[in-house]
């Protein structure tokens, strides 16, 4: 189902294969890794809580690529996590979200993101819609802009709903008899 | 044996159809009263033979009877009894046949309920009803085939159902709730046809059109939650929406199902937006069929794709035709709807807000389609793959679904007809002390998150606007001197499709709060426990006891046994499973979930090391429990709507009237 066929998921099986826990020998080995596709980290260490957090955060913006439209952030599977645990150690080093997209882009390629990134051909699925909703306004307001000029001389306005007045004189009157 | 029984079941149903379609689609031309007659017991029949196969293949499949290839694709000697039952929806050819089933009867229905009033687009509705039948069965008896011969040597056992598909009690109900909604929204769509066809869409019309599509509705939203809850349940990533294909395409039909109820009732008011409506009930049924080839023909990647086979192009075709069929009946028909008498132009304000109801409800359609289907064409433009998922759709959907709270506050709040400045002004500032209460109250339970303030702003205004319409009568009773529980129960027996609207409003408004607060305070954590070792998460303090391991045939399942206590409490153990099953290469989990009315417990064992030691992955989520039954409550409402009679001297077309009406 995916093109995946790059040396870099190789290494992710063989990650994975290793098992997440083992992750304490990898932080040089990512970071070297990370530095030569992706420079210098452009953000502060993170780390706590707030690790933690935008851990969660950059890798919901990624796509599990072994499962069916899971993040990483949701997904159980062992590359997930493994995954998973790059992105805490690219924040731990002070890179940035984008960097890190960046580079498991460059990875496994476009299909990571799932977010498009609203360039070039993928605009079309970030204006298409609203595009759709303005077009989809403009023709209710010209439907009911229309009337407006007869309804000055309508008299006698409705003050309550017609129907919910009919059932309440209906009471009023089986009450008051 | 069965295999032929069940093969000539299905060709009868085909002849059936063939021999239908003409008949009644004639009838509806000359009027005929003997061809309906005809067209009537070809329905019956229809339905009678479909569910006759149905009922071939379960006694196939309950005596495990290997020569009929689906039940030696998915039965097996060890599968408990209920999931050899329920197998028939556990792959393809099983599911076209149960969706032949509905289909059958749905159309033997129509043919028997809609008897009286509907006479004048009875023929049409059953001549499409027929044409659609056509299709189902043609493809049960050709490329979807489940009675064909196995090909010998037959073999003494199965494989038995897709295993994610066994591991849950859910699984055996959100299926056919799920077929019932898809199949359900052919029979609105046949109606909307006929009227087309007969070039009118008089009252007589419309009450039968709002309950043929409330049937399926109701039931598409009990199958959409089910789902949920299954993919909560079962799938062990802690969540109940992943924005998934399948999801979708079982999302995108009931949008535009709820905007066409919503138009219908405009249409009932006032006499207006038929046109609409009409379009809005063609595209429903177009979306069910789209849905189903998106899942069924492996284009597009899903959790759910577990049936993928060379029916996706017929789908596709059958799309095209019906497609192109509803375009000339509209470019033909719409003026002669458009330029009724009766349609006049929107004027008063609720033609607005139901319009921006629909307007909205329709821009999620929108989104959501162009979501679903931007990674095939973009793969088809740019040759390269390209993932739409979880963060676009909650980016690009979230602000409508707060417009559409919005509307619900605004839109019953509106008097019908026409308003004074002053009076709107009254109205709209009425309940906005109730939208202040709403945010101080969440703010105090330690809401600081401002979208789940802002949401539960809407959501107050929407209650008080609400609960105002269902009890101003009750209160105008009590305050007369009647006591006030026999007004309750006056008001109840005498408007209780206006209860069961205002139930369901109350129902979304329930499932958007749960919705927004569940998915914003989620904490969870991630720990690697060895026996005897502890974690905390929310407030709880999980100790990781054993393991225990249980082997079946099937599968090898090691389960953690954990023992929860919450501040200092015990409270019993939770044993989330990792399961192997030999046909597949990475483990699955089994999730162990603790519901409670204010929070979630969701543990799932990530892994298992060989030292003994298990990766446990903790979450606890406030409000799950809310969705479910904000849901229910809107299934209940929704049936409320259905049971009642039409309501008789309201503004509404009286059931006397319509006959008059439709008269030509």
């Amino acid at each position: 189902m995916t093109t995946i066929n790059r040396p870099l998921l190789l290494f992710a099986l063989l990650l994975t294969a290793l098992g997440a826990i083992s992750a304490t020998a990898q932080p040089q080995a990512l970071g070297v890794e990370g530095q030569a596709l992706i420079g210098e980290p452009k953000g502060r260490p993170l780390s706590g809580e707030e690790l933690e957090r935008v851990t969660n955060e950059v890798s919901s913006l990624m796509r599990c690529p072994v499962c069916q439209g899971l993040s990483v952030a949701d997904s159980p599977t062992p590359s997930a996590v493994a995954m998973k645990e790059e992105v805490r150690q690219f924040l731990a080093a002070g890179y940035t979200e984008t960097q890190i997209l960046t580079y498991f882009e460059q990875s496994y390629g476009e299909f990571i993101r799932l977010e498009p990134k609203a360039k070039g051909f993928n605009l079309l699925v970030w204006i298409l819609p609203i595009a759709g909703l303005l077009a989809g306004l403009a023709l209710v307001m010209r439907r009911v802009k229309q009337p407006a000029a007869t309804e000055a001389q309508d008299d006698a306005p409705t003050t309550v709903d017609p129907d919910l007045e009919v059932y309440l004189e209906q009471v009023r009157r089986e009450v008051s008899s | 044996m069965i295999s032929q029984l069940g093969q000539a079941l299905v060709l009868l149903a085909v002849l059936t159809c063939a021999v239908g379609a003409p008949i009644a689609f004639l009838a509806g031309a000359y009027r005929s009263q003997k061809g309906l007659a005809w067209s009537r017991k070809l329905a019956l029949a229809f339905g009678l033979w479909m569910f006759l196969a149905t009922l071939a293949m379960e006694y196939a499949l309950i005596t495990h009877d290997f020569s009929v290839s689906y039940v030696a694709s998915v039965g097996s000697l060890a599968t408990p009894l209920h999931i050899t039952i329920v197998s028939l929806w556990s792959s393809l050819e099983g599911s076209i046949l149960f969706w032949g089933c509905v289909l059958g009867l749905f159309t033997a229905a129509v043919a028997v309920l809609q008897r009286r009033g509907h006479e004048d687009y009875l023929a049409y509705t059953l001549g499409t009803l027929f044409c659609i039948g056509l299709f189902f069965s043609f493809l049960i008896a050709s490329a979807a085939n489940p009675f064909a011969p196995t090909q010998p040597p037959i073999p003494t056992d199965g494989p038995g159902p897709n295993p994610l598909l066994q591991n849950h009690l859910l699984m055996i109900i959100h299926p056919p709730m799920l077929y019932l909604g898809y199949v359900g929204m052919s029979v609105p769509f046949a109606m909307a046809v006929a009227a087309l066809l007969r070039g009118q869409l008089g009252p007589t019309w419309l009450l039968p059109l709002r309950n043929w599509l409330l049937v399926p509705t109701s039931f598409l939203t009990l199958g959409i939650m089910l789902g949920g809850w299954w993919s909560y349940e079962v799938l062990g990533w802690g969540g109940y929406w992943a924005w998934d294909p399948v999801e979708n395409a079982s999302f995108l039909p009931w949008l535009t199902a709820i905007a066409a109820l919503h138009s219908a009732i405009v249409q009932q008011r006032r006499g207006t937006l038929k046109a609409w409506t009409t379009i809005l009930v063609l595209i429903t049924f177009l979306l069910t069929i789209l849905g189903t080839f998106l899942t069924r023909s492996g284009v597009v990647n899903s959790v759910h794709s577990f049936t993928q086979s060379p029916i996706g192009p017929l789908f596709l075709i059958f799309l095209g035709i019906c497609l192109v069929a509803c375009v000339i009946l509209l470019t033909l028909r719409i003026d002669t709807l458009v330029s009724e008498p009766s349609e006049d132009s929107i004027v008063a304000r609720e033609g607005a807000f139901l319009l921006n109801n629909n307007l909205l409800l329709v821009a999620v359609m929108f989104t959501v389609l162009i979501g679903t289907l931007f990674p095939i064409i973009a793969e088809a433009v740019r040759g390269i793959k390209v993932s739409v998922g979880e963060p676009y759709f909650n980016r690009m959907s979230v602000p409508i679904f707060l417009g559409l709270l919005l509307l619900m506050g605004i839109g019953p709040a509106l008097p019908w007809g026409r308003s004074d400045p002053a009076t709107r002004r009254r109205v709209l500032l009425w309940p906005l002390p109730a939208a202040a209460v709403a945010v101080v109250l969440a703010f105090m339970l330690g809401v600081r998150n401002g979208y789940v303030l802002f949401t539960c702003a809407l959501a107050g205004y929407a209650l008080w606007v609400t609960l105002n319409q269902v009890l101003r009568p009750v209160w105008l009773r009590s305050r007369k001197g009647e006591a006030l529980p026999r007004a309750l129960g006056t008001v109840a027996s005498r408007t209780p499709r206006r209860l069961g609207a205002y139930l369901v409003h109350f129902g979304v408004i329930l499932t958007f709060v749960a919705i927004a607060i569940s998915s914003t305070y989620q904490t969870d954590s991630e720990a690697s426990l060895a026996p005897g070792q502890n974690m905390s998460v929310g407030g709880y303090d999980l100790t990781f006891n054993e393991l225990e391991v249980e082997r079946a045939p099937h599968r090898t399942s090691q389960r953690a046994i954990i023992d929860v206590k919450h501040s200092g409490r015990a409270k019993g153990t939770l044993a989330p499973a990792l399961n192997q099953y030999p046909t597949q290469r990475e483990p699955m989990g089994t999730p162990a979930v603790k519901s409670t009315l204010t929070h979630d417990l969701y543990l799932t064992v990530m892994n298992i090391s060989t030292n003994g030691r298990v990766g446990i992955r903790a979450i606890v989520t406030p409000a799950v429990y809310w969705i479910w039954i904000g849901v229910l409550v809107m299934v209940v409402g929704t049936a409320i709507c259905l049971v009642s009679p039409a309501p008789v001297g309201a503004p509404a077309v009286g059931a006397q009237r319509e006959t008059e009406a439709a008269t030509p």
